[in-house]
């Protein structure tokens, strides 16, 4: 009997994820924007990301029906952990895509394939008649290959998977997370919303279960309260086991990125850019105690970096030496000025990054 | 292998400071056990280390391992000596006794265990990689250190070792004496001090509430401090707030103890754990006055006379004072520019009337809806409601006063300085929050206890 049991459960089971995978394979991708080499071998999509937002697009005849397709698959590999993805659409009537009408979610791991799930239902913007697609697959340069995109009609798992999905979501360690921590949000709400809600839901049932035992107002309350107690610890101890999975998450990203490696590297992996191995040249170059005016790009963080591994060697007004990293060539104008007060070349790292001396 | 052992060395060294101030303030085994007088002697050895290497510093006495090492032997001579002669303990062990661990004992343990091993892994992976770490707290470790002096003078590359120069200079001189002993400069290396810091918070914090519940209570207690994810995060970044809050709590802590205990080794070593957190971070000073309230609130209860509270009051200042005195006295004689985040504007006492709703709504919403605090301000006010009829009972009263007093001290701030820009662009309020939360879980867990157990 528990066999046929267990039988007729795993065959809903099948049958749910059958239904669940009514879809629409998106092919004839385009490129748009900050992508390059850009080929299709087999049913795998490659590309190289040369930008922040590298963009490709779907064709602009697709007219989805918004309510019965609104469940994005994605497969996909790209070489950076961690990163964001985004899905831009746009509606008829639409002229342009927005960041209004997308959805974003996190990547995992590098180098390996993942599927993604994605509610696009998420978005209010998500309606009518959908024209055509925009996909960001990262958020960072790299190399990206996608096994395919397809849209699905929201199936018995689709909602779990989407909410299981933003659930497990890694919210990776930042220079921002020494002030706030976002915390899972459920389709764009912060999970603690949802816990509340259960906690006060049920806290009620406890309390109207207790007074009709004993018919008692006060002590319906009073008795509750341990019940109440262990459910706030209870969803306390969920909370906690799944912070518990962002750090074991963390300490593998950590252990990729530092382990193994010397001092020297591991400052490299925490400085933004190709920053440190200029400073480490600049250190190398310029003896030890001078003073220097540094021309970096307007973040303050270049400046404090600076200051930060070159002190013996100081920042100063009228600086022995300009130290110049201008990977966007925007401070032409700076270094100009600086050309004409009698500073001249010096040591040159790369195009963009120089030392020049009075 | 033998940079590990250098940094053994520099890790002991305020231990044993600590240790011997401890022994001298407890002189009884009774009073505490080996491991919390390990974790006070950590944070109190810290705070005397690092006052002796600014008189230094002050005194234009160079900054190395000889002149901290000959003024430490000269500082802890007669405490040493009392130590000696009245054969006052050190450590004493505990006796275990067979102990039986349930289910939940294990789970707890076994989490707090893979907190500290997170904590430690992340601590000594990378280098610093905040901003405010390396822009403030490690340059000023690094130049003080090459300058073996505090950059006071007018002709220095960097005034007073740059970054925010009226940051108190507890953190980055503790980094330096680490420099001295690894004698290197290693960025990374130097971060295993926040570890024992957060060592010694989960240490004080379980004997604080043991002495209340129990051993599993309190292990679970210790267990959900040690779930709160902006406080973790803190213990594996170079930043001062949750240290100041280490300090803090620990001397509320202290606090209650000695008037539970009527005891004033207790009283004394809240006075000095609170003056090391004003020598940690400028904001330890407003809140070390929550703990006079704390003081009159308890002489008050226990119907002492104003000469007990007067006379508390003063011996509680003056020892706090020995670690934040030499600080100010640097800064007024240096002429270190003040504080211009935390000028309290009273002109606009009435002006500002508009903050109050935006300081309310960021507290909601940053205490309750972030991933910054699990769902402990929910549990508190769980609690407050299930537990309203008990509050008035001395134990619960005086930290929910140390609570409340700090949220009022939160709004003032946000409320009459220019603070309120830092509020806004949320880089301050879950930072200074961390100095509310172990209170704040202290008086959860001990309310959490009473009301299971009296169910």
């Amino acid at each position: 009997m528990k066999k046929w049991l267990m039988f007729g459960l795993l065959s809903l089971f099948v049958f749910a994820i059958k239904v669940d995978c009514e879809e629409i394979k998106l092919s004839s991708w385009s490129p748009f924007s900050g992508v390059s080499n850009m080929s299709s071998v087999g049913n795998v999509l490659s590309l190289t990301s040369t930008s922040q937002l590298p963009l490709i697009q779907s064709k602009n005849d697709l007219f989805i029906n918004a309510y019965s397709m609104r469940t994005l698959k994605v497969k996909m590999k790209i070489s950076n952990s961690y990163s964001t993805a985004r899905i831009f659409f746009k509606r008829i009537g639409d002229r342009d895509f927005s960041y209004q009408a997308s959805i974003d979610f996190l990547t995992g791991r590098g180098k390996q394939f993942h599927e993604y799930t994605i509610d696009l239902g998420n978005s209010s913007l998500w309606f009518g008649t959908i024209t055509q697609l925009m996909f960001s697959p990262m958020s960072d340069k790299g190399t990206v290959e996608i096994g395919y995109i397809n849209l699905t009609e929201p199936g018995l798992f689709s909602g779990t998977r989407s909410f299981l999905s933003d659930l497990f979501a890694f919210e990776i360690p930042q220079l921002r997370t020494v002030n706030f921590i976002y915390g899972p949000r459920i389709k764009g709400v912060s999970i603690n919303y949802y816990i509340y809600a259960l906690i006060l839901i049920l806290s009620i049932v406890i309390i109207i279960a207790e007074y009709l035992r004993t018919n008692n107002a006060r002590s319906a309350f009073m008795g509750s309260s341990k019940r109440i107690i262990i459910l706030c610890l209870v969803f306390w101890i969920m909370m906690d086991i799944r912070t518990l999975l962002d750090q074991g998450r963390t300490v593998l990203l950590d252990n990729e990125v530092f382990g193994g490696k010397s001092l020297a590297e591991k400052r490299e992996a925490t400085t933004l850019g190709d920053f440190y191995p200029f400073i480490t040249f600049c250190n190398s170059k310029i003896p030890s105690g001078s003073s220097y005016i540094g021309v970096f790009p307007t973040y303050y963080y270049f400046a404090a970096k600076a200051a930060y591994y070159l002190y013996p060697t100081y920042t100063k007004e009228n600086g022995d030496y300009i130290i110049v990293y201008d990977p966007n060539g925007s401070l032409a104008g700076e270094i100009t000025k600086y050309r004409a007060a009698g500073y001249k070349a010096y040591a040159s790292l790369k195009e963009g990054e120089y030392i020049l001396k009075k | 292998m033998n940079e590990y052992f250098r940094l053994l060395i520099a890790l002991i060294f305020p231990l044993i400071i600590g240790l011997v101030f401890t022994s001298m303030i407890l002189p009884r085994k009774e009073q505490s056990c080996a491991l919390e007088r390990l974790a006070v002697s950590f944070l109190l050895g810290s705070g005397i280390l690092t006052v002796e290497m600014l008189l230094l510093g002050m005194f234009g006495i160079r900054i190395d391992i000889v002149n901290i090492v000959l003024l430490t032997l000269l500082v802890i001579l007669l405490p040493a000596v009392r130590v000696v002669t009245t054969k006052s303990t050190v450590l004493g062990i505990e006796k275990l006794g067979p102990v039986k661990l349930n289910i939940f004992d294990i789970f707890s343990l076994t989490m707090i265990t893979l907190r500290i091993f997170y904590v430690v892994f992340e601590d000594l992976i990378k280098p610093v990689v905040s901003v405010d770490a390396f822009a403030n707290w490690s340059l000023r470790a690094k130049v003080f250190f090459i300058d073996g002096g505090l950059a006071l003078s007018k002709n220095s590359a960097i005034f007073a070792g740059g970054g925010q120069t009226f940051y108190p200079i507890h953190i980055p001189l503790l980094e330096t004496w680490v420099f001295n002993v690894l004698g290197i400069w290693d960025d990374r290396l130097v971060k295993a001090i926040f570890p024992l810091f957060f060592i010694s918070l989960l240490i004080l914090f379980y004997y604080a509430v043991k002495r209340i519940t129990g051993f599993s209570f309190a292990i679970f207690s210790t267990y959900l401090l040690s779930t709160l994810p902006m406080l973790i995060h803190h213990a594996t970044i170079e930043y001062s707030d949750l240290i100041v809050a280490i300090y803090l709590a620990s001397s509320v802590l202290f606090l209650l103890r000695a008037f539970e205990e009527d005891d004033n080794g207790f009283f004394y070593l809240s006075a000095l754990l609170g003056g090391i957190a004003t020598w940690t971070k400028s904001e330890g000073m407003p809140f070390l006055m929550v703990n006079f309230v704390v003081i009159y609130l308890f002489s008050l209860i226990a119907n002492k006379d104003n000469k007990f509270f007067v006379n508390k009051v003063a011996a509680y200042f003056a020892l706090a004072m020995i670690f934040k005195l030499p600080w100010s006295l640097t800064n007024i004689l240096h002429k270190i520019p003040k504080n211009v985040w935390q000028k309290i504007e009273y002109d606009k006492l009435f002006a500002n009337a508009d903050r109050l709703p935006v300081i309310f709504d960021q507290f909601y919403r940053k205490f309750l809806f972030y991933g910054n605090w699990n769902i402990a301000w929910f549990v508190l006010l769980a609690v407050l409601i299930l537990s309203f009829n008990k509050l008035k009972d001395l134990k619960r009263l005086l930290p929910l006063t140390v609570i409340a007093l700090y949220l009022a001290a939160f709004i003032f701030l946000y409320y009459l300085t220019p603070s309120y820009a830092w509020l806004l662009d949320g880089t301050t309020l879950n930072r200074n929050t961390l100095i509310i939360m172990p209170i704040l879980i202290y008086f959860i867990s001990i309310n959490l206890y009473d009301i299971l157990k009296e169910n």
